[in-house]
């Protein structure tokens, strides 16, 4: 029974936050940050979250998971959270890192917009690593397009969706707004905080970073490409791969996540 | 008050959340996730439900499964068995964790179905909370197999077909044991080995002696509701078990929407309130 993890618990921005902590194996090389994507899609992409640190921490990496405020078991509630509070739950957990690995080189990790938060925190931590999976590059975009997922679920459920997209970002527009986005109550604060999130507004959040697109049909896409060019032109070692594996963070089977593990050690191996 | 816990199970260590009332509990509530999913629950569904008991003074326990979440054991390997031995481990863990005796059984999806499972083995178990149970596998139709099992098949014969396989296959990159897994679970329902989702006893058989209490739950938008239903309603009827059937209108499977949400927790506390037939009687 590997005793090289433990649950810990912290103080964030709303109240303690619950995290993982994953003790390196064999002699310690650095230490990993995890940041969680947004409501249903941290549920569904958990396990995979798992398999990678425990990957990192049998290559003698330390990895600290954690659940932003409102989100998972950390105190708060959902409805209550804003894209500054999370912004300061990084900051909170990175000290918490920093205590329990002392002087080691510090990466990233995220997924979808949690990969987007981390980079947006990555200012004060002077990461070495960043490894985005399939990093959300426009917030507003990404609302957009969860939003019609769900107009598009409550057609399949009820035959009809009960209101239009325009109407729902309206309602999120507007001062003291919320929609129900499956389940979750998504305030106008928050979704205002988050809609104005662009990746390629933000300098190279490390000074290597790889950014991999998981996708059925993996292309690496203009985009992407793009945001890796202005980060090497800034300085960074930018890497893009691509991979073919579902969408992870969105189904409700348990996928084999080794491809996308593999294809991560393998440039933590060339990167360190 | 909510504490980080881990706690052995056939040797695995099992993580979860246990929350603590403010003034000392009289009974507990052990919450169990779905077959695929983790001790959040779907929209963080099973968070809010132990909050909100842990208000009204119950104990709660919130935990990951073998093979999910953050527990120990192999995604691909864990079984309905494992699942309802670990709950077993868990309701002994929150009786002594929180000194209480009587303790109920939550459980969403195949969840609920573990919950009947661990409630046939464990008789101090008398109070059942089943959202969106499942009937179990023997009840299942052959034809949802046969369904499921075309699916799989088409979906690996496409995927047999594509350049990056044969690649794969050549560079010998291919995982043989996910792979069959995959070909013969379909993610828990077996073709061609046991099922995972199926249990070694005759579950059904000894829940017909059940002697406690079983709110059964569903939206009515939930494609099983239905069958599952028409398994349930006639077998507690035929078999004196006192059970409550509540449809919550319009609701999917797991209840994707705050409004369902909401009325699912109201529903579920009010009749864990008024259980009576806990060892300890009413609170």
């Amino acid at each position: 029974m590997p005793a090289n993890e433990e649950l810990v618990s912290f103080p964030g921005a709303q109240g303690p936050l619950l995290g993982m902590w994953h003790a390196a194996v064999p002699s310690a090389r650095g230490a990993f940050l995890f940041c969680h994507p947004f409501a249903e899609e941290k549920k569904c992409s958990h396990r995979a979250f798992v398999h990678m640190a425990r990957a990192l921490a049998a290559a003698g990496y330390y990895v600290l998971r954690f659940d932003f405020s409102g989100c998972g078991d950390s105190a708060g509630d959902f409805a209550a959270a804003t894209c500054e509070a999370w912004q300061q739950d990084i900051l909170a957990a990175a000290e918490l890192l920093r205590a329990r690995a002392p002087g080691m080189d510090v990466g990233l990790f995220g997924l979808r917009l949690g990969a987007t938060l981390a980079c947006t925190a990555s200012g004060s931590l002077a990461p070495k690593w960043a490894i985005l999976w399939e990093p959300i590059l426009e917030g507003e975009a990404y609302f957009r397009e969860s939003l019609r997922r769900v107009l598009i679920k409550q057609m399949m459920i009820d035959g009809r969706s009960r209101t239009r997209r325009d109407e729902l970002l309206r309602q999120l527009q507007q001062g003291e707004g919320w929609v129900d986005l499956d389940g979750f109550c998504l305030r106008g604060t928050l979704y205002r905080g988050l809609s104005a999130l662009r990746l390629a507004s933000l300098g190279p959040p490390a000074r290597r970073a790889l950014l991999l697109r998981i996708a059925p049909r993996p292309t690496i896409g203009a985009e992407l490409e793009q945001l890796a060019a202005g980060w090497r032109g800034a300085g960074a070692e930018v890497v893009t791969r691509a991979i073919a594996a579902p969408a992870i963070w969105n189904r409700l089977e348990l996928d084999d996540v080794s491809p996308l593990v593999a294809a991560t050690m393998s440039w933590l191996r060339e990167a360190s | 008050m909510e504490k980080p816990v881990a706690f052995l199970s056939d040797g695995l260590r099992l993580y979860g959340v246990l929350g603590l009332p403010p003034a000392p509990a009289s009974r507990g509530v052990v919450l169990i996730h779905g077959w695929s999913g983790y001790r959040i629950g779907p929209h963080q569904m099973l968070v809010e439900t132990a909050r909100h008991l842990e208000a009204r003074g119950f104990a709660t326990l919130r935990f990951d499964l073998r093979g999910r979440g953050d527990s120990e054991g192999e995604d691909a390997e864990t079984d309905l068995d494992g699942m309802i031995a670990d709950t077993l481990v868990a309701v002994r863990f929150l009786r002594e964790m929180a000194a209480v005796r009587a303790v109920a059984l939550l459980g969403i999806c195949s969840g609920a179905n573990v919950a009947i499972g661990a409630a046939t083995l464990e008789p101090d178990i008398r109070d059942l909370v089943l959202w969106s149970v499942l009937p179990f596998q023997p009840q299942v139709r052959k034809s949802d197999h046969l369904r499921r099992t075309r699916f799989f098949a088409i979906e690996y014969a496409r995927r047999l077909f594509r350049r990056e396989t044969w690649e794969k296959l050549r560079t010998g990159r291919v995982d043989f044991r996910a792979v069959r897994w995959a070909l013969f679970s379909g993610g828990g329902r077996a073709v061609g080995r046991r099922n995972l989702k199926d249990s070694r006893r005759d579950i059904m058989a000894a829940f017909a002696g059940f002697r406690g209490r079983a709110l059964f739950v569903h939206g009515d938008k939930d494609p099983d509701a239905a069958r599952a239903r028409a398994v349930f309603m006639p077998f507690c009827r035929a078999h004196g078990l006192n059970a409550q059937f509540h449809l919550i209108e319009g609701a999917s499977h797991s209840y994707y929407s705050l409004a369902w949400k909401q009325r699912l927790i109201t529903l579920t506390t009010n009749w864990l309130l008024s259980c009576s037939t806990s060892p300890e009687g009413p609170t």
